[in-house]
């Protein structure tokens, strides 16, 4: 569906996009992450033909984006991170004016328009004016104008910022909705917990370089080999650490610097390592009250592989 | 024919059309303004037929005065309507596209299917029904002209059309600074001088027309002059109902002028659509191509103009057709640094080698190698429109196309002697060209050194600009500081003067041309330009081993 290669954007002597390849299939929501100045919003214009690649190649269903824009522009919506919307105009006015941007048949329109309101809960603002709406319902509504010529790519820079925290799980629900109906979409953000519970896959950024991309749990098994388990006991955890040492498997040991009674471990072993771990240790007279895996979160992830440097 | 009806359909079914309308009309507001035009417009032709027919005194003049005052009341109405078109039209899309950018909503306009210049067409259509709805509520006023028997209805018609053709290229240039400019107030203020420039110049021309009405003499290139009058909208209804005389033919003046507006329109749109979004080479190929059409018109019109001009006592001289040419030129020199030199370095593909800097076939892509070859066909269409101008002229006195033609063709001698000087053009035409166009190519290898040179644009751009500024003035200044020019015509063979470029322009005090048209000196001139030229820019570049691959490697390692 989308494919990049080597695409690179330089201003003068400075390096916005350094060669960023990545393929996208349908249905992917691909998690954009950096943080400002990265190169997202850069390399989200060049792919929704605003500015034109330095050197190498975008290709939206096979077309080549910097060769053939016309043809691409069909299909992708892309709803920018600051957009702004014309006064003295009606909600359904404003799509309708996108509709007929997108050369949609006059007689199509009005259904297109109803279905796509429905879908961002516009229904009952068809009649407001634009100007009239809040900062969430107008988020929405530009996202409605996305996906007035149905496109199979969706380029969202930051869909959710400026929003309050119900506005955000609206629009959050809204794209993991529109990820399910098949759609292709790339959403940029730097808040990551906003990211993580739609994405399958991402794609991390810093100063111009896309550092690493692919599915969420492969970066995080490449970035965690080994299985990282919390245990917690009644007691202090100086007895169990010592056990602990004693087990091949077990590479780091972490007490909890805020819970004496806590710690974390790297265990390099598969899940029956896991519970013969535990089975030994509650037969060594650990009074274990809770053991369980924790993954690295999205956090995580991006704090272990950015270097907080920025262009 | 079925074509472009549904081409005008799809014209009118733009969706700026809409939306622009939809804002412009809704509400109470629309109604109150438009209200309120109605009544100051109506106590302006009060006052200005109080005016024209002396407090409307009428019943005591006799019909001559009576019927000249009803003519002043309808120029007064037209000179009224040709002032709110001034300042209407340009103010519909002066911050058409600006204000767009400055909203955030053009990108999401670029990133629809539509072209920009479908976008650019729809903001000046609407702009256009809106000047056009003020216009028909003008109607019943502009009627009682017709009615009282100041005008009648073919001039009111002519004087409406006028009108609307030159808010359409008002509106074209209002869009055109509002796709460059920065912010609202500078789009405002470069439309109005701009539309205000082109009122003012036109307004020269239209002078010369009404003086030519008055003193009766004849003058073949005048209607000519009418076609550039027609632009000030002051003057619609001064302007006579006339004939163009193109090619022989005669073409009632709001056609000729029409097709004009519409050719000038094009380009302007066409330039301004380049500014928006990423569009491909296909905008510049088209905005090329019209510029070479125009650049024809203008140099066939020039000449008409000047060759013909009886009304300005004397005859037509060459040098002056060749100063014309020289400024046309000068002025394309300003931009060539913009349009052909200095990008920056990465722009250039990294192989460019010596056997790239001249592509005729690139001539119209936007391609640093197709450049010259176009600075060459531009100069060349402004020298034939300008020869089959004068050529037309020249052979006025039989008046005929195949006259005309054939009097191209054969040269000079077979052209009735007109006593304008056109066997003088035609004699220096080839040196004139070559002259000019060593002058251009010396322009552009400074610039393609100096993009070379330098990393970034305006740093190139002042480099060329000094380089090219010195080489032309820095002898003539010596010259001048030593009074060699002028005052001793034996002067004319010092090293200095043979080495100054601008020689052919000011040697002494008949200049160049008062031999006759002396080529030779052109050819000298431009001889040494095209020698100096080529050793700053293609002689080094072949000279220079692996010139391409060694800028290659600078540009990766400035690009980090």
């Amino acid at each position: 569906m989308l494919e990049l290669h080597n695409l690179r954007k330089t201003y003068g002597t400075l390096v916005a996009v350094e060669g960023t390849t990545l393929k996208l299939e349908p249905g992917d929501i691909f998690g954009f992450i950096g943080p400002n100045g990265a190169g997202k919003t850069t390399t989200i214009k060049m792919l929704a033909t605003l500015i034109q690649p330095t050197a190498g190649a975008a290709f939206i269903d096979g077309i080549d984006v910097a060769k053939y824009p016309l043809e691409v522009r069909p299909l992708l919506g892309y709803m920018p991170d600051f957009f702004g919307l014309y006064d003295d105009i009606k909600a359904w006015e404003y799509l309708e004016f996108f509709a007929s941007a997108y050369r949609i048949p006059k007689s199509d329109r009005a259904s297109i328009i109803d279905s796509v309101l429905e879908l961002t809960d516009l229904t009952e603002k068809k009649d407001a004016y634009v100007q009239s709406l809040s900062r969430g319902m107008q988020q929405r509504l530009c996202l409605a104008k996305c996906l007035v010529h149905d496109p199979k790519l969706l380029l969202l820079d930051e869909p959710a910022s400026g929003l309050d925290p119900r506005a955000r799980i609206d629009i959050k629900a809204l794209i993991a909705e529109l990820g399910r109906m098949g759609k292709t979409i790339i959403v940029s953000s730097h808040i990551l917990p906003e990211l993580a519970d739609f994405c399958n896959k991402i794609g991390i950024m810093e100063r111009g370089k896309m550092l690493v991309s692919g599915h969420v749990d492969a970066i995080v098994r490449q970035l965690q080999p080994g299985r990282r388990i919390a245990i917690r006991t009644l007691g202090p955890t100086n007895g169990l650490r010592k056990s602990l040492e004693a087990f091949e498997a077990v590479q780091t040991i972490v007490p909890d610097e805020q819970d004496e009674c806590a710690l974390t471990l790297d265990f390099h072993g598969d899940i029956a390592g896991e519970a013969a771990l535990l089975k030994s240790l509650v037969d060594g007279g650990h009074d274990i009250c809770s053991f369980h895996e924790t993954g690295l979160d999205l956090e995580d992830v991006f704090m272990q592989i950015t270097t907080g440097k920025v262009q | 024919m079925a074509i472009s009806i549904k081409k005008m359909e799809g014209l009118w079914s733009n969706p700026v059309i809409a939306r622009d309308m939809r804002v412009r009309l809704r509400g109470g507001r629309a109604f109150v303004n438009q209200g309120i035009y109605l009544v100051l417009l109506s106590l302006i032709a009060m006052m200005g037929y109080a005016m024209s027919t002396r407090d409307g005194q009428m019943g005591m003049m006799d019909p001559v005065a009576a019927q000249q005052s009803l003519r002043q009341f309808y120029y007064f109405i037209f000179t009224t309507l040709g002032g709110l078109v001034s300042v209407i039209a340009p103010a519909l899309t002066a911050v058409a596209i600006v204000s767009e950018r400055q909203r955030l909503t053009l990108d999401l306009l670029v990133t629809t299917p539509m072209t920009a210049m479908r976008m650019l067409t729809g903001k000046l259509l609407s702009s256009l029904a809106f000047l056009m709805l003020l216009l028909i509520m003008s109607l019943p006023l502009s009627s009682l002209c017709v009615i009282l028997g100041g005008a009648t209805i073919s001039d009111v018609a002519q004087a409406y059309s006028f009108l609307i053709t030159d808010g359409l290229v008002f509106a074209a240039i209002g869009l055109a600074f509002s796709c460059t400019a920065k912010n609202n107030s500078q789009a405002i203020l470069f439309t109005y001088g701009a539309v205000a420039l082109l009122v003012i110049v036109t307004g020269m021309t239209g002078s010369l027309v009404v003086s030519y009405g008055f003193s009766g003499r004849p003058a073949s290139g005048l209607p000519l002059c009418s076609v550039l009058s027609v632009l000030c909208p002051f003057l619609v209804s001064i302007i006579p109902s006339t004939s163009v005389s193109v090619f022989g033919l005669n073409v009632p003046l709001w056609i000729a002028s029409g097709i004009l507006n519409v050719l000038l329109i094009r380009v302007i749109l066409t330039g301004a659509a380049l500014k928006i979004g990423m569009y491909g080479p296909t905008l510049i190929r088209s905005l090329r191509i019209q510029v070479l059409l125009l650049t024809a018109l203008g140099g066939y019109i020039v000449s008409t103009l000047f060759t013909a001009r009886p009304f300005m006592g004397g005859g037509f001289d060459s040098r002056w057709m060749f100063y014309i040419w020289f400024g046309m030129v000068c002025f394309l020199s300003l931009f060539m640094p913009a349009l052909f030199g200095p990008h920056a370095p990465e722009d250039d593909p990294p192989g460019a080698t010596f056997k790239e800097w001249y592509a005729p076939r690139r001539a119209l892509s936007a391609d640093y190698a197709g450049a010259l070859p176009y600075f060459h066909m531009w100069l060349t269409c402004l020298m034939g429109g300008t020869l089959i101008g004068a050529a037309i002229v020249s052979a006025g006195s039989t008046g005929t196309l195949a006259t005309s033609v054939s009097g191209l063709y054969m040269g000079s001698a077979a052209i009735p002697s007109s006593g304008r000087g056109f066997d003088q053009l035609c004699n220096i035409a080839p040196a004139a060209w070559f002259y000019l166009s060593a002058l251009g190519f010396l322009a552009w290898s400074i610039a393609r050194r100096a993009a070379w040179i330098s990393t970034g644009s305006a740093p190139a751009r002042a480099m060329t600009f000094l380089v090219f500024a010195f080489i032309l003035l820095a002898p003539g200044l010596v010259l001048l500081t030593t009074n060699s020019v002028n005052d001793n015509p034996a002067n004319e063979s010092s090293l200095l003067v043979q080495l100054w470029l601008l020689a052919p322009l000011s040697i002494g005090n008949g200049s160049a041309f008062r031999y006759g048209g002396d080529s030779a000196l052109l050819m000298r001139s431009g001889a040494l330009a095209y020698f100096l030229g080529t050793i700053i820019y293609p002689f080094w570049l072949a000279i220079t081993p692996g010139a391409g691959s060694r800028k290659a490697a600078r540009t990766a390692k400035e690009t980090g």
